[in-house]
């Protein structure tokens, strides 16, 4: 366990369920495993939080969820990427690298 | 496209609801295990495992409650938690309900009867198409409008067609009045009849359901195209709609017209709440009468159509240039010095007229206004009861909301719902109010003078009505409910968790409400104080004649009957009806008082000074006439049946008449010519009391009584009851002669009472309003104090134990609550005083023989809400007195 879980950068938790889910479908508890790993334990989504993202992803027709059966035979709904949330994925991670590159300027200038 | 696909998902969930629940609990469940099993690999117990995953991802059904509030569509859900909630509660305190209930539909009611009223009469679209295009082209003159009168001759209506014609069309209309109606032979009752130019269906784009309506061409027949056009209505009410009534002729004013056509259904006229039945052509109507081409004859109305786009206010200037053209050619060289001057006063008005004309309703517009704006105080009076009741509701339930908080609820939510709880009671009020002012309505219309012609106001409650209903009540609902939910959400369950009773933190806010609610009660008495004394006083004001005791009624017989055979008859009902028992005296004129009567021009011979200005107003009178009516005589003598016959003609005065052409000499045996009568000289015979002829309100004219042998109107003075004399009445006339009919047949108190009839309606419901608001406010402050000694009892108890007598208890809750009455009366002398000034030129109009700020008023109003709050306030606090200190203490 880390020893510092930070909130997620408010608004980014949906581009990061859909950079998770770029790689390939994952269900509910995969995608905040991932999440965790991927930043070093950095970020530690509760499930409130996360299940409200997915909602409304899947509201805005950026992801699809469909009930499968998981590694160890258990019935769990399975989050894709559709077309569409590939495309925003796309836009929004080269948003956030020119807005981020911009905010790290500005702090490094002194 | 995503907006579409939420909205359908949203839909879905809300009518799926089970599915997704039970979908959603899975993959939590699912989630919660995964997570679970990890750290059962990690070496945890199974249970350790279950805990600590819920100490790190949060509690399931916490997660389940945020995920599922982060969908718009438990947004509904939410609503109809709470008001299923909200009428369960209120179930549960019955007592509390019925009496916010019933406060709210009596205000909200007041409001939705006024505003139905009002929007029938003055704001309702008339049933023509673009009705926003028509203007009512108004006469007025400094000296009041001519609204709704008729200001026009035809010639004039011909001429401003004509100015109009590039960018507009003008109509006509005659004022709609009672007419005599006969079919088939038969007469019946009179009808609603109104003579229209040629254009004023093609204008208002009317069409007919059955034959044709009246057309332009039918103008241009000489002598006037005599058809009739039948109000769908009327047809279908006199002649169950038939249609072969076409072609049929009909007797209008008892002259033979074809009809027509019959109008397409919802059509009634352009004056709101009078439904015409005939439509005429006005030639014909004037050809009959013979008015045709006389510019001195204004009989009609005239409106106009304005192409799109132009300018009402440019309209007026080119009306006004054509009328000022008409005047100096036409008008002004044959007419009197004072006419002269009159006409030079007058001013063409263009005013929108989309409602109608809407005379009914203009006539009782500030009245009404007058009582919304009261009805709206009493309605804010109520709210500010209703929030104390609440707040001291919401007291009560103050353990109940704590633990609400304590477990879990945001405080958003908590105030949420306990203003849902305060809707529902406003919605509750509204719904009661709309059925109590479906009544209202109609005691309303019924408080209003019978006019000529039957009112058929739409007072059916339409959409713009429940709409107006549902913002009063939502209004309502944030002005009474809104403070005490947020207050009650902010209640801080540590403190109170702990048990034990609390001491009300503050009073504050109730007390404010209180001294608000008295302060607002004060202008409506002061109000309603001066619309009763107005009413006193012109009830009570000297008319000059004596109408007590007199029953009057009106002739009618048919067009053409000889000059002798009606004199024979007036001769002989009077006899007749002298000859009972308990009859004083009876006689006719041409009325006393309203219209009747004429006026015109008069010489007095050997006047070496005469005045500019030498109109008098006339009236006929038979023999006993001023015995009936009761005008009192000065000087020289009443007029006798003997002064008609051979002996050389005379004439009665009045006080004002007589001082004005001869001073301190007698007016006695002086002569006069009145300018009617060029070749006929009259001497005076006797001088009489100045009457108001012309309304209570209206100033005494200089007037001449001229003795005649045939008239009317009938005046019979008696001590019989009403009944007894009106079967009298219809026997002696019917044995007179039998073409004699008659109307109008009522006590001369009533002509002159409904003279009044504006003031009794504002007074009476001013005052009722103005009673109902002091009553709201007291009960709001018996609650209010009653309250505060109930929780204060323990503190009494020791009071007394402590040796405080009973009188010192007492003392001590008055003293209290007589901080705030004098704080709320103080600032409601304050504002009414503010009101009365800031509306005196408005109100002074409506005022009679009293000043707005007339001292004593204020002084009576003030002492009348000071002893009733105090009563309010003596009940509880006696209670508090009688408190045993014993009983008290144990109590805890």
């Amino acid at each position: 366990m880390p020893d510092k879980t930070t909130d997620v950068i408010q608004g980014t938790l949906d581009m990061l369920v859909l950079k998770t889910l770029a790689l390939e479908p994952m269900h509910g508890y995969g995608i905040s495993v991932r999440i965790e790993q991927m930043s070093k334990g950095v970020f530690s989504p509760n499930a409130g939080s996360l299940f409200l993202a997915i909602q409304r992803l899947q509201r805005d027709g950026l992801i699809e969820g469909e009930w499968k059966a998981s590694e160890n035979n258990r019935r769990a709904k399975y989050y894709a990427l559709t077309e569409k949330g590939r495309k925003r994925l796309n836009n929004e991670t080269r948003e956030w690298g020119r807005q981020a590159a911009a905010i790290a300027r500005i702090l490094e200038a002194s | 496209m995503s907006l579409l696909r939420n909205l359908a998902s949203g839909i879905r969930t809300l009518f799926r609801k089970e599915q997704v629940d039970r979908e959603l609990d899975e993959e939590l469940r699912v989630y919660q295990e995964m997570a679970a099993e990890e750290k059962v690999k990690d070496g945890l117990s199974r249970k350790e495992a279950f805990r600590a995953v819920r100490l790190e991802r949060g509690n399931l059904e916490v997660t389940k409650e945020i995920i599922r509030s982060g969908a718009w569509e438990s947004f509904f859900e939410t609503c109809w938690q709470d008001l299923r909630f909200a009428v369960r509660i209120l179930r549960k305190s019955p007592g509390f309900t019925a009496v916010a209930v019933l406060t709210l539909a009596l205000g909200i009611g007041a409001n939705t009867a006024i505003f139905t009223l009002l929007h029938a009469s003055l704001w309702t679209p008339l049933p023509v198409s673009d009705p926003k295009e028509i203007f009512h082209l108004m006469r007025s003159s400094s000296e009041g409008d001519f609204a709704g009168e008729s200001g026009y001759s035809y010639p004039l209506f011909q001429q401003f067609s004509k100015t109009a014609a590039p960018w507009g069309e003008v109509f006509a209309t005659e004022v709609v009045r009672p007419r005599k109606f006969g079919f088939n032979g038969v007469s019946d009752r009179r009808i609603a009849g109104e003579a229209v130019s040629g254009n004023f269906f093609s204008v208002l784009n009317v069409g007919p359901i059955l034959g044709r309506v009246i057309e332009p061409q039918d103008d241009s027949v000489l002598g006037g195209n005599h058809i009739a056009v039948l109000n769908y209505a009327f047809w279908n009410r006199r002649f169950q709609a038939d249609a072969s009534i076409l072609g049929k002729t009909i007797l209008y004013d008892e002259t033979p017209y074809t009809v027509a056509g019959v109008t397409r259904p919802g059509f009634f006229g352009i004056e709101p709440g009078e439904s015409v039945d005939v439509w005429v052509p006005a030639t014909a109507v004037a050809a009959d009468r013979g008015w045709h081409p006389d510019p001195n004859i204004n009989w009609l109305r005239l409106l106009v159509r304005l192409d799109r786009g132009v300018d009402p206010a440019q309209a007026q200037a080119i009306f006004e240039g054509a009328f000022r053209a008409h005047v100096a050619d036409v008008l002004l060289p044959s007419a009197s010095p004072r006419f002269q001057q009159m006409l030079i006063a007058q001013h063409i008005t263009v005013r929108p007229a989309a409602s109608g004309l809407a005379t009914t309703g203009r006539e009782y517009e500030k009245p009404l206004l007058v009582l919304f704006a009261v009805v709206a105080v009493v309605l804010l009076i109520s709210c500010a009861n209703i929030a104390n009741l609440i707040l001291a509701r919401n007291s009560a339930r103050h353990h109940e909301i704590t633990v609400r908080l304590a477990l879990g609820a945001s405080r958003a939510r908590v105030a949420w719902q306990l203003f849902t709880e305060n809707l529902t009671l406003s919605l509750f009020g509204a719904f009661a109010g709309v059925l109590l002012s479906v009544w209202g309505t109609r005691v309303l219309v019924s408080l209003l003078p019978p006019p000529p012609v039957p009112t058929a106001f739409n007072l059916q409650p339409d959409i713009v009505v429940f709409t107006f209903t549902a913002a009063v009540a939502v209004a309502t609902a944030v002005l009474f409910g809104l403070g005490p939910a947020l207050r009650a959400s902010r209640e801080k369950p540590e403190m109170s968790l702990q048990g034990g009773r609390r001491v009300i933190a503050s009073a504050w806010s109730g007390r404010l409400l209180l001294a608000g609610q008295l302060a607002l009660s004060l202008p409506l008495l002061v109000g309603a104080g001066l619309f009763v004394e107005t009413l006193r006083n012109l009830k009570s004001s000297d008319l000059g004649f004596h109408p007590e005791n007199v029953v009057t009624f009106d002739l009618s017989y048919p067009k053409g009957t000889s000059q002798d055979r009606l004199r024979q008859a007036c001769a002989e009902i009077k006899q007749r009806l002298e000859s009972h028992l308990g009859v004083i005296v009876a006689s006719y004129g041409s009325g006393v008082y309203g219209d009747g009567g004429w006026d015109g021009s008069v010489d007095v011979i050997g006047n070496p000074s005469p005045g500019k200005d030498n109109d008098v107003g006339l009236i006929s009178a038979g023999p006993g006439f001023f015995e009936a009516v009761g005008l009192g005589l000065l000087q020289g003598r009443y007029p006798t049946s003997e002064d008609q016959a051979d002996k050389p003609p005379v004439a009665v005065v009045n006080e004002s008449f007589a001082r004005h052409y001869f001073g301190s000499t007698s007016a006695i045996g002086q002569r006069i010519k009145l300018g009617f009568e060029p070749q006929i000289t009259r001497e005076i015979i006797g001088v009489v009391r100045d009457a108001k002829h012309y309304g209570v309100r209206a100033r005494v004219w200089r007037m001449v009584y001229l003795p005649t042998l045939k008239d009317d109107t009938f005046f019979v003075r008696s001590t019989l009851s009403m009944q007894l004399l009106s079967g009298a009445i219809r026997a002696d006339v019917a044995a007179s002669d039998k073409i004699l009919q008659i109307e109008e047949l009522q006590p001369l108190e009533a002509v002159v009472n409904d003279m009044i009839s504006q003031e009794r309606l504002t007074a009476l419901l001013s005052s009722a309003f103005g009673v109902l608001a002091c009553l709201i406010a007291a009960i709001g402050l018996y609650g209010v104090v009653a309250y505060g000694v109930s929780r204060r009892r323990n503190e009494f108890g020791i009071r007394m134990a402590l040796g405080a007598q009973r009188g010192d208890i007492r003392t001590l809750v008055l003293r209290q609550t007589l901080a705030v009455i004098l704080c709320g009366v103080a600032i409601g002398i304050g504002g009414s005083l503010a009101v009365v000034l800031l509306l005196s030129s408005a109100i002074n109009g409506m005022l009679f023989g009293i000043k707005p700020t007339d001292i004593s008023l204020f002084v009576g109003a003030t002492i009348f809400l000071v002893a009733i709050a105090l009563l309010a306030a003596f009940l509880p606090a006696r209670r508090a007195s009688r408190v045993d200190p014993m009983v008290a203490l144990r109590y805890e």
